[in-house]
């Protein structure tokens, strides 16, 4: 028999030296997570503005920086509520059919009712048909890609069949002047973006609901445990998608002052690319609202260049084919480099 | 006296297993009420029952006197009832004062108030004697601190009932101490604590009462101090220790080594791991959470990096980066998780038989395309011998017993010619009757010539089984046992690192 | 009769191999109640609208079986696999692009040759990217989707490229009886889809993995390439797919097939193919995409708006799947999920 305390002595002494490894390695996967994270929305961020400012002509025009501002805040006032909905571990792939409803909606009311009903429709039957994908997750247990693609194919033939296919004029100036008109030089939907934005950061990072929806995207079971009703979380998230892509149509029907209904064809792609350049992760968990910000501004910088370029756009869809595989490739690359030093793979 | 908590002729049931069989038991104020029992026994199952996870199919609960039914963990903690569960409830994208507080935030208008949410949690922390940062992601931290983690969230609610599910498990001495300081607290505060443990000096140290579940029948309640430890494992086991029956293959071990593993690296451990085993022989590996058996196996089938060392079989070297090329040198594993990791549900038992079939033995295109009339034929003879029960080959593996299910995963095992078989936990959910038979199956394997290694938490499986006996702590081997010293009492003391067998027995 | 009963689900066959041959009908209908729904339907307009009995349209009905069809072969490999394939729009695009501008320096055979290869390429492309990138299915075949789709434009410069050779039309679109070509090639491309599934180790793999595919790994089984293959496999499927539209239409254009992702998939889950993968019924995705052509010509005889029919497949897609979602959850499987 050999002595036995030593041994033992040893091997407390090597679980205390294995915790101190491990909570070093924690860090240090904390700390690379992090540093992608930034990396991968800043470095192209930081290209693209450079390959612009050289590349292409009156890329710093006063038109061309409102334009971008614009379009770059109506994509992220959509893509907040997507933000949500993927961090949640869901999808919305319907945004852009539910986009064109509240467009046509929004168009149709405020040339027969005036400006703030008009407003309120379109958001209102946003928020219904947010509702309506909602239930059909959480009440009918379909998958949430199949549930919104379905959707997507329903919402646009309602936005269809509600314009009957045809174009709609808005008349309402006023209406037509919201998305071109500046508050102190700054264009309101970007104004309204940024607040809009503050407030989703607000709920996600202050609020109760926030750390439940964190909770519910990264651990569903520990949610369920701690008493939370994921359902009525998941509901609420659906809920917001649906309101802010509704938001974001009306902006654009504003902008555009004529809609039809096939408004946002493809909105969705955008969305998903600029919610996970932003740093929101498709395997659910924490939501990245300044990310998308960032983000949607890049798209927005991207299209605006390779306009001004005479591009052809089906260029851009190449360029948002290619950005999204990016991102999601930086998402991937993230939870490897994650797992790799959590098995100890990594000096 | 009425209790604080009761249950009545509690019953629930799975696929195939039985797992409590109308228990009844009581916890009163002001006292620490240990439940011990071997795996299996139904320890867990009783405590998702009263955290609301689960329903059982009959039976009753009471608190204070008044019937309760719960349907889901928040009616569970609503009515007072904090839980520590075994595999932790955390969000590792939250940080821990989020974790802690997570479905009772402190909160005004929605909005969490962080800066009374940061005071109660550190000052839960240091009554815990944590010295962490609450803002930390959790993430981020170890196991032993996660485990502590845990342990605050179920403190940080308002609770008459606290059960504490193996909490000990991750921690080390000073924490353990600490812990049972805490619990010795609240008891005097006259909340009712249930406290299951593996380790029975905590049970004597800390419990007054104890009650012993075996095969989902509560045998034995008594006061702490009525019982020697001696006694207490009668009770759990059902007889005296070491009664069991072994047949020690010692020829077995004399045999050539097969499977040699010399240096193998593993992330996570620092000690290298360097073990051999003879054709025919069986090898158990022992230790608690955190000892790195598993992990050891699933290296050794490429499952996991490896990242160092030298495997060879039959003293040719061999290289395994991926469970592909483990199978085609000759190593086959069996998951302890049937459900996620074993079984394919919609495929019927005999597709399930065949998935690992060793190519060289099916020729040319019929590897392409099957043949299902050979299939059968081979399925139908290993249903004799490993005597399956099953109607017929066309039954989906889902609809078995455990003890069925893995019979057929052993039946793939053999389908895939493996000479080397690596089983954790080979008996998990398995009834009696079953379990039995499927030793006699490994057994059997090893008669063969298979080298056989079984990582178990089970020890009387282990001083059942195996001929030499290899016991872990943190990735460190604290004893290697054979013949006669391959006892329950020795398994279980050196996986805590308390007894030390050095070597040899003499 | 004997087609069919070749190809419903083992467990159909095998619930009953000593009953008798009314009871195997009965068993059939109860579990192929789609057959009854697509024939009631049919049999309902018809009476509303005698004109929908006539041979043409029943043809065109068969011909929108074929399409659907064709691509939903591929599609179920996949969904059985627990995997998705949204580009399947971008694949027929590009691939009917590619036989429109090749048919004039060509002969037939090498042209859709050709456009099947392409087909399996793109297939690599959406393989590479959900295996190796570790990208979701759904996410990355949306991305490549577009990706495709942009493509077709800049190749086509926007255009429509017209088909103009005879033969090549008389061999998409020609019939022997009333049943025309494409969808012979549906009832044949059926069958082997049903083998591949079925009867052979790949099949075996698509099924495991489907099922578990923790387990299947740990079983040994390559599924990583399998995943790869399928996507192969089902590309090709798409371009065959692609290959008929292109005859039918006598012209390729990059919109030609926008939308059919939702027809493909929906025909493979009203089939009765669970969307959790594990196990898929080829039969039942031919009904399926039969029910779909019935539903949308009914559609455009009784003089539906067009837009109609996006709403229409959507609500069936999603009543099938809450339905599936219902139904299984009663344990069908047991220890699945």
């Amino acid at each position: 028999m050999v002595d036995t305390s030593q041994a033992q002595l040893d091997a407390v002494a090597s679980i205390e030296h294995e915790r101190e490894e491990s909570a070093r390695r924690g860090a240090r996967a904390a700390r690379r997570q992090s540093l992608l994270q930034k990396l991968g929305i800043i470095i192209p961020f930081a290209l693209v503005l450079v390959a612009g400012i050289i590349l292409v002509p009156s890329f710093l025009s006063a038109s061309n920086i409102t334009n971008m501002l614009v379009n770059g805040a109506i994509l992220a006032i959509t893509a907040y509520g997507m933000t949500m909905v993927i961090a949640l571990r869901g999808i919305d792939l319907s945004v852009g059919s539910t986009q064109a409803v509240a467009a046509c909606v929004a168009a149709v009311s405020v040339n027969a009712w005036g400006l703030v009903p008009g407003i309120l429709a379109g958001i209102a039957a946003a928020i219904a048909l947010g509702l309506l994908n909602g239930v059909i997750v959480t009440k009918f247990r379909v998958p949430a890609f199949i549930a919104t693609l379905a959707t997507l194919g329903i919402y646009r033939g309602v936005a269809l069949l509600f314009t009957d296919g045809a174009p709609v004029m808005i008349t309402d100036t006023a209406f037509r002047s919201i998305a071109t008109s500046s508050l102190f030089g700054i264009p309101v939907p970007f104004v309204l973006s940024v607040l809009v934005g503050a407030g989703f950061w607000f709920v996600l990072e202050k609020m109760r609901f926030g750390k439940h929806l964190v909770a519910v995207g990264g651990s569903p079971e520990s949610a369920t445990d701690s008493g939370i009703n994921v359902k009525r979380i998941q509901l609420i998230a659906y809920v917001a998608a649906g309101a802010t892509a509704g938001l974001a149509g009306v902006l654009l029907a504003s902008q555009l002052g004529s809609v039809n209904g096939s408004l946002s064809t493809g909105l969705e792609l955008q969305a998903i690319a600029v919610v996970v350049l932003g740093g929101t992760s498709m395997a659910g968990g924490r939501g990245n609202i300044v990310g998308t910000f960032l983000a949607s501004l890049l798209l927005a910088m991207i299209n605006a260049g390779l306009n001004l370029l005479n591009v052809p756009s089906f260029y851009q869809y190449i360029a948002l084919g290619v950005l999204l595989v990016f991102a999601l490739s930086v998402d991937s690359a993230q939870r490897a480099a994650v797992r790799r030093v959590f098995e100890g793979r990594v000096a | 006296m009425t209790a604080m908590l009761a249950v009545e002729n509690i019953v629930q049931q799975y696929p195939g297993v039985r797992a409590l069989k109308g228990v009844s038991l009581s916890l009163d104020t002001g006292r620490v009420l240990a439940l011990v029992g071997e795996n299996g026994a139904g320890k867990s199952t009783l405590i998702r029952i009263l955290a609301g996870i689960e329903q059982p199919v009959e039976g009753s609960l009471r608190l204070r006197g008044e019937s309760l039914r719960l349907t889901n963990s928040a009616e569970s903690q609503a009515a007072g009832i904090s839980v520590v569960s075994q595999e932790f409830r955390l969000v590792p994208e939250l940080s821990i004062a989020d974790n802690i507080m997570l479905g009772h935030e402190l909160t005004s208008g929605g909005v969490v108030r962080a800066r009374n949410t940061r005071n109660r949690v550190q000052e839960l922390l240091s009554t815990l004697g944590l010295d962490l940062n609450p803002d930390r992601l959790v993430s981020s931290l170890t196991t032993g601190d996660q485990q502590m983690v845990e342990i605050a969230r179920a403190l940080s609610r308002d609770f008459d009932v606290l059960i504490m599910d193996e909490p000990t498990a991750a921690l080390n001495r000073a924490e353990i101490g600490r812990l049972h300081g805490i619990v010795r607290r609240l008891a005097a505060q006259g909340k009712a604590i249930m406290y299951v443990s593996h380790h029975l000096d905590e049970v004597f140290d800390l419990c007054d009462e104890v009650a012993v579940l075996r095969d989902g029948i509560l045998v034995h309640r008594s006061e702490t101090s009525e019982l020697d430890e001696q006694a207490l494992v009668e009770h759990m086991l059902g007889r005296k220790p070491q009664t069991f029956e072994r047949a020690v293959d010692a020829a077995a071990a004399g045999n050539d080594p097969r499977l040699v593993v010399d240096g193998l690296r593993v992330g996570g451990f620092d000690e290298p791991f360097s073990l051999s085993v003879g054709a025919g022989e069986i090898v158990g590996l022992a230790g608690l959470v955190g000892s790195g058996r598993g992990e050891l196996t699933r290296a050794l089938f490429g499952d996991r990096a490896a990242l160092a060392g030298r495997i060879s079989i039959d003293g040719v070297p061999v290289q395994v980066r991926s469970v592909a090329a483990a199978i085609s040198a000759g190593i086959y594993m069996l998951s302890e998780d049937r459900k996620s990791e074993g079984i394919l549900p919609h495929l019927d038992v005999t597709e399930n038989t065949m998935v690992s079939r060793d190519p060289k033995s099916v020729s040319g295109w019929r590897r392409l395309v099957p043949s299902r009339r050979s299939e059968r034929a081979v399925f139908e003879r290993l249903r004799g011998e490993l005597s399956i029960r099953v109607p017929h080959g066309g039954q989906l593996i889902g609809n078995l017993s455990g003890g069925n299910q893995q019979k057929v995963l052993l039946g793939r095992a053999l389908q895939s010619g493996c000479r080397v078989l690596l089983l954790n936990e080979p008996t998990r959910g398995v009834d009696v009757g079953a379990k039995l038979e499927i030793y006699q199956l490994i057994r059997r394997l090893a008669a063969q010539g298979v080298a056989v290694i079984v990582s178990s938490s089970d020890a009387p499986e282990l001083a059942a089984i195996s001929d030499r006996c290899l016991v872990y702590l943190a990735g460190r081997q604290t004893a290697e046992l054979a013949g006669p010293d391959i006892t329950e009492d020795n398994i279980v003391g050196a996986s805590v690192g308390q007894v030390a067998v050095g070597g040899t027995h003499g | 009769m004997t087609t069919t009963s070749a190809i419903t689900e083992p467990e159909a066959t095998r619930t009953a191999p000593t009953s008798s041959v009314t009871s195997t009908i009965l068993s059939f209908l109860s579990h192929q109640y789609l057959v009854v729904v697509v024939a009631v339907a049919f049999i309902v307009v018809g009476l509303i609208k005698p004109s929908f009995f006539g041979a043409g349209n029943v043809q065109n009905i068969l011909f929108e079986t074929a399409f659907v069809g064709i691509a939903a072969c591929g599609m179920v490999l996949l969904i059985t696999a627990g995997l998705l394939d949204l580009s399947v729009a971008g694949v027929i695009a590009v691939s009917a692009i590619a036989v429109g501008m090749v048919l004039p320096y060509t002969n037939i055979g090498l042209a859709i040759l050709l456009a099947v290869v392409i087909g399996a390429i793109l297939g690599l492309l959406n393989g590479l990217l959900v295996t190796y990138v570790k990208i979701a299915p759904f996410i990355a075949t949306l991305g490549t989707l577009y990706l495709f789709l942009g493509a077709s434009f800049i190749w086509t410069g926007g255009n429509v490229v017209t088909v103009t050779s005879s033969n090549f039309r008389a061999l998409t679109t020609d019939s022997i009886g009333f049943l025309p070509y494409p969808f012979l090639t549906l009832i044949v491309l059926a069958l082997l889809t049903y083998s591949l599934l079925y009867r052979t180790s790949f099949g075996r793999t698509l099924r495991a993995m489907g099922s578990n595919q923790r387990a299947a790994e740990l079983a040994g089984m390559r599924v990583n390439q399998s995943k790869v293959v399928v996507f192969m496999v089902a590309g090709a499927c798409f371009a065959l797919a692609g290959v008929f539209m292109a005859g039918r239409l006598s012209s390729a254009e990059a919109n030609m097939a926008t939308g059919i992702e939702m027809g493909v998939i929906a025909a493979v889950v009203v089939g009765g193919t669970s969307l959790r993968g594990g196990r898929g019924t080829v039969f039942g995705t031919v009904i399926g995409a039969m029910l779909f052509a019935v539903l949308s010509k009914s559609l455009n005889m009784l003089g539906v708006s067009s837009y109609w029919q996006y709403i229409v497949t959507g609500a069936v897609l999603v009543i099938a799947v809450a339905v599936g979602a219902r139904r299984r959850s009663a344990a069908e499987v047991r220890g699945a999920g």
